[in-house]
């Protein structure tokens, strides 16, 4: 999927999905590929993936604007600077190899933490930063769980390289991310995702992304009710498991979210599942099932779908029919969620790898059509089956597809 | 009227229009808008290719170094025609191509639904934007936004939302699906999308 200017590819989520637009994006994307590269290096010193770290982490020096912001970092919304959390994400990775270079001796290091530390200052910092927490945008007052999350995440590695004491914003962001959480009832656990206003929903994802970083704000300063945080929320991302993936979430009523059901969109369930063991919170079975899931619904291509239940999304009750283009669409910004969470777990040198350049061919639908989607080393394509008129052809590395007829 | 860069129907509108762009494959391209903010909005969109781009201002062009480090021309000192002219919401503006061989523009329909909410949204039909690249062009309307099908069900999601989020939700979703019309339903849809090649 790597183009000119970095990693590529159409886009599926929940809030929209930016299938037009396709070329490079330093958003989340990055957070996951960096450091499953780096996970990779860790644990089998194998320099390709510190080489494959590198390889990204110069895309997003390049990608910096002048304004210390990244040049399209709000994924699913198409091109735009200033993405949240996007953009700390991206910090988060820069700050991950800088730390391992910086171990390992090498000065480049610099290099990454100075982009990452522009960004810091002039965006988070500068302008996110509110007293109390960091905001979803600096015009709009919402403070985020999930992205106060990240930005602490990536605010602990910036302290340990630079030395400076970031307690102020952790705290508020610890306070963020505990505030929103639930304290009874059939959401008992869940992180609200307090963006989506009125609804009130709470997401899986999100809920998993808060409490990452409220564990990685616990191992910087242990306080047990963070921990307890932590164990709450795994109890309600336990009830989300079906076998055809995790459900989004649930409504402020407690009813499921049935549709979509993630599968790459989960991959932090799984990163959140591994490092929670450490604690006993999460149990080996629990892990193994997510692992399970992830590995049955791998592609040939070696690709994640993104989930099933799109062409119902929202609904309480399951759907079952064929997956639709959305769920199929294998999306760098889920899929390296995957390569983060199992790096974890699989250490494995790169010639224990089989390289898969097999073509994922199947059945799927767009709007009631009955459609055959193909991706192989080159192209993802979708037409109608009835027909076979193309109404989707995108060819990987580019920034446009050639036929969008969606 | 006031343009958000940010908003969806700007959005959705310019990356239809750099898609279009794509397909022909210029190697330069004039931006022509007065607008800083919605040249600002191209430019995102045109990232990483390799197109020499013009603009209408020195002010525009400054705000694009300042911004993005993009070196682009201004139209007014040059001689030079770029092969194509994207223009988002300029023909009302009173811009007009200077001889590209390719248009691509975004046009505000008075004969939607938005002049039924907002009776000064728009001031003239579709037919009569195009008609004034008509002498010049062969016009093909490629997709209307916001079509009256996208607007009955982004209705309902509206009425649903507060008592039933799941419904909303699905009706949400459903709507999205008619945003873009390709069908006969355009001419009635808030935004035309059109391109054009110049007629021999």
């Amino acid at each position: 999927m790597r183009g000119v200017g970095g990693y590529t590819g159409p886009i599926s989520h929940w809030w929209e999905s930016s299938l037009v637009y396709c070329g490079p994006m330093a958003d989340w994307r990055y957070e996951g590929i960096i450091c499953g590269y780096i996970n990779l290096y860790r644990s089998t010193g194998q320099t390709i993936w510190l080489e494959r770290a590198r390889e990204a982490c110069d895309d997003l020096v390049a990608a910096q604007l002048p304004s210390g912001k990244f040049r399209n970092s709000s994924f699913q919304q198409g091109p735009m600077e200033g993405g949240t959390p996007h953009e700390a994400a991206v910090d988060l990775g820069l700050l991950e190899l800088a730390q391992l270079l910086h171990e390992n001796g090498d000065n480049t290091w610099l290099t990454y933490f100075e982009t990452a530390n522009r960004n810091i200052q002039r965006f988070l910092l500068g302008e996110l930063w509110d007293g109390k927490g960091f905001r979803d945008q600096p015009w709009n007052q919402i403070l985020v769980p999930n992205k106060n999350a990240t930005i602490g995440e990536a605010l602990i590695l910036f302290e340990q390289l630079s030395g400076r004491d970031m307690s102020t914003y952790l705290e508020g962001i610890a306070d963020v991310i505990v505030s929103a959480q639930e304290l009874g009832g059939p959401r008992s656990g869940a992180t609200i995702h307090i963006g989506t206003g009125r609804h009130r929903l709470s997401i899986g994802l999100y809920t998993a992304r808060s409490m990452c970083g409220l564990l990685r704000i616990y191992e910087r300063r242990p306080n047990d009710l963070l921990l307890e945080a932590v164990n709450q929320a795994l109890n309600f991302l336990q009830g989300l498991f079906s076998p055809e993936g995790l459900y989004f979430g649930r409504y402020q009523d407690g009813n499921l979210i049935a549709n979509p059901r993630l599968i790459a969109g989960s991959g932090d369930i799984l990163r959140l599942m591994i490092l929670s063991r450490k604690y006993g919170l999460a149990s080996d079975n629990y892990v193994a099932a997510l692992v399970e899931l992830f590995i049955k619904a791998q592609f040939p291509s070696g690709s994640f779908p993104t989930g099933y239940g799109f062409a119902e999304r929202g609904k309480q009750k399951e759907y079952t029919g064929l997956p639709e283009f959305r769920d199929v669409l294998p999306v760098v910004g889920w899929c390296d969620k995957v390569l983060r969470a199992l790096s974890l777990l699989f250490p494995r040198r790169v010639d224990e790898f089989e390289t898969s350049n097999q073509t994922t061919e199947l059945s799927c639908g767009w709007k009631g059509k009955k459609c055959k989607y193909i991706e192989d080393e080159s192209v993802i394509r979708l037409s109608e089956e009835s027909s076979s008129q193309v109404l989707y052809s995108w060819h990987k590395g580019k920034i446009w597809p050639e036929v969008y007829a969606l | 009227m006031q343009i958000d860069p940010y908003s969806n129907e700007i959005r959705y509108s310019l990356s239809l229009m750099a898609y279009h762009l794509n397909l022909v494959r210029p190697s330069s391209v004039r931006i022509a808008s007065h607008s800083v903010e919605i040249v600002k909005s191209v430019v995102r969109q045109l990232s990483y290719q390799p197109l020499s781009i013009f603009v209408e201002t020195h002010e525009i062009q400054t705000a694009l170094a300042d911004l993005f480090g993009v070196m682009a021309n201004v139209t007014q000192n040059r001689n030079e025609i770029a092969d194509a002219v994207m223009m988002p919401f300029s023909l009302e503006e009173g811009l007009r191509p200077r001889g590209e061989e390719i248009v691509i523009a975004a046009c505000y329909n008075a004969l939607s639904y938005k002049t039924l909410l907002h009776p000064l949204a728009a001031k003239e039909t579709i037919s009569k934007k195009l008609r004034t690249l008509e002498t010049n062009y062969l016009v093909i309307p490629v997709a209307g936004l916001f079509s009256p099908s996208f607007i009955l069900w982004f209705t309902l999601a509206k009425v649903v939302e507060r008592f039933d989020s799941a419904l909303y939700f699905q009706l949400e979703d459903h709507a999205m699906h008619h945003m873009i019309e390709r069908g006969p339903w355009w001419r009635l849809s808030y935004i035309v999308i059109v391109t054009g090649q110049a007629a021999s």
